[in-house]
């Protein structure tokens, strides 16, 4: 038997080589999650909260942006302006896209609801937000351990015109952040 | 660390367990409220070890047991523990039914002005 | 086109030239092989990550329910992200204040919505134990778990960074392993007291 797709393909049944295929592919499930969990993935942006800089046409159509999501050492080497995917801390089942605010050793100024009007992003966390309105972000549940990050957006791949690398640190400086205060 | 949490003193705790995490008086069946002293109790031990010589691998290690008690309590919407440690014991757990009842009732009516008021004295953790 | 078609050339006839010892063996080719090492390996890592692992724990906190040193214990990753995690189940997580992979292994006392001890409680042979009727209390903010270390003056958890996030929760310990021979499973010491009258102050 010298090759496993080519000898003897004529003499199967439909359902034998059926089989045989659906078996010849699903070996590659493990190395395609694999890539998957730990390389890059694919991501849909769902809703208004990275507006306008991702899902512009929100209100106006049911279309989402594709993004591609690289996820090696997703906690390291975080920056002020990347934006992110990460677990939400009050549902680990959701997750959720914002862009990092302030780092470890930031000083926010906080946005309403959050009880405080600064807070200090404690060691191992970061401060994210969304770009749009009406967000349910680190002002609401506080600074999130950057452990919870599973990924970051590198690219827009969907739609065409916006296509290309995220640029995230060309993005504006956030008032009220005093950087490395403590 | 993460969200900005309300604390409050143990000793008040058969007061707050009467508020939800949705800031609404609990609903239980029959529509009583949450009487800690009648909820099931369960009990853990942790302890408090020292080791006599840390420098040597083999060291020996005395510990002493620390118990603490917890009540799972059930409303409507499913079962929930309070630990009851520092609670067990006062003079809210020994009293009786009624007094507890009618306490409680005015505090978890006042509760959502006091959430506002305890904020002062909450710290963020 | 022309550089990918030589490139592809290049390619095939290196491949041929490299399986032509291997002709009709059922090994195949040098290629195939690694190929095939690589989906088994990619294989066997997901059937571990997602089941179960054996790793062992360093440090006084959970005494004496591990040792300082070299006690393994079996972890159920079926549990991540606090997935049927109960009070009383010790679990594997990501320590959220810190900036390298460290794990944390401790005991839950709490999920969310539930009513925890912010600080320590003291044993009846110290003399403070009237200081707990001073403790304060928190009640779990939804998505977190309040983790303790079971020897509670030699422990960082939950008392120092607060609320730990169901999401950084790796696992749950279901066995320890002392020793090749002595496997044990972990059983939950969070149990119910018949007897209101065991408890004495």
């Amino acid at each position: 038997m010298a090759r496993w797709g080519s000898a003897g393909t004529q003499a199967r049944s439909f359902l034998g080589q059926f089989t045989h295929h659906l078996i010849r592919y699903a070996t590659w499930l493990p190395p395609l999650i694999c890539v998957k969990e730990y390389v890059a993935d694919l991501t849909f942006i769902n809703g208004p909260s990275m507006y306008p800089f991702l899902n512009p046409h929100y209100n106006e159509s049911l279309r989402r942006d594709l993004c591609l999501t690289y996820k090696r050492y997703s906690w390291k080497n975080l920056k002020r302006g990347m934006i992110v995917i990460f677990r939400s801390p009050e549902n680990p089942k959701t997750t959720q896209v914002k862009r990092i605010v302030a780092l470890e050793g930031d000083r926010v100024r906080t946005r309403p609801p959050y009880p405080y009007e600064y807070v200090n992003v404690p060691e191992g966390h970061v401060w994210v937000e969304g770009d749009g309105e009406n967000t349910k972000d680190s002002n609401y549940y506080g600074p999130i351990s950057a452990h919870l990050i599973t990924g970051r957006i590198t690219h827009i791949l969907l739609p065409w015109d916006r296509a290309g690398r995220v640029r995230w640190w060309e993005h504006p400086e956030r008032p009220g952040l005093h950087k490395g205060l403590f | 660390m993460a969200p900005t949490c309300v604390t409050f003193p143990a000793k008040d705790v058969h007061l707050h367990v009467q508020v939800g995490p949705d800031g609404r008086v609990r609903k239980t069946e029959g529509g009583l409220l949450i009487d800690l002293a009648d909820c099931e109790l369960f009990g853990l031990v942790q302890y408090e070890c020292s080791i006599d010589h840390p420098e040597i691998r083999d060291s020996k290690v005395r510990c002493w047991p620390v118990q603490r008690w917890f009540r799972r309590c059930q409303d409507r919407k499913g079962k929930f523990t309070v630990e009851t440690t520092a609670w067990e014991g006062t003079a809210a757990a020994s009293a009786g039914n009624t007094t507890t009842t009618t306490t409680t009732l005015a505090a978890a009516g006042s509760q959502s002005d006091d959430q506002k008021s305890k904020q002062s004295n909450s710290k963020s953790i | 086109m022309a550089p990918f078609h030589r490139l592809a050339s290049i390619f095939s006839t290196l491949r041929t030239r490299l399986a032509a010892p291997y002709k009709g063996e059922w090994i195949g080719d040098p290629l195939r092989v690694a190929i095939f090492t690589a989906k088994f390996i990619c294989f066997a890592h997901l059937t571990v990550e997602y089941s179960y692992t054996v790793s062992h724990g360093v440090g006084p906190s959970m005494l004496p329910t591990f040792e300082v040193i070299g006690d393994c214990f079996v972890v159920s990753h079926r549990h991540r992200f606090g997935r049927d995690v109960m009070v009383g189940d010790i679990v594997v997580y990501n320590i959220p204040v810190n900036n390298n992979n460290s794990i944390g292994v401790k005991r839950v006392l709490g999920m969310p919505g539930d009513y925890v001890l912010t600080g320590t409680p003291h044993s009846y042979h110290s003399e403070s134990a009237a200081n707990t009727r001073k403790d304060l209390m928190l009640q779990v903010p939804p998505g977190h778990c309040w983790v303790v270390g079971d020897n509670i003056t030699a422990s960082r958890d939950s008392r120092i960074y607060g609320p730990v996030p169901l999401a950084l929760i790796r696992g749950k310990v279901v066995a320890t392993v002392k020793s090749p021979f002595d496997f044990q499973w972990m059983e939950n010491s969070f149990k119910k007291v018949d007897d209101d009258d065991t408890i004495e102050r």
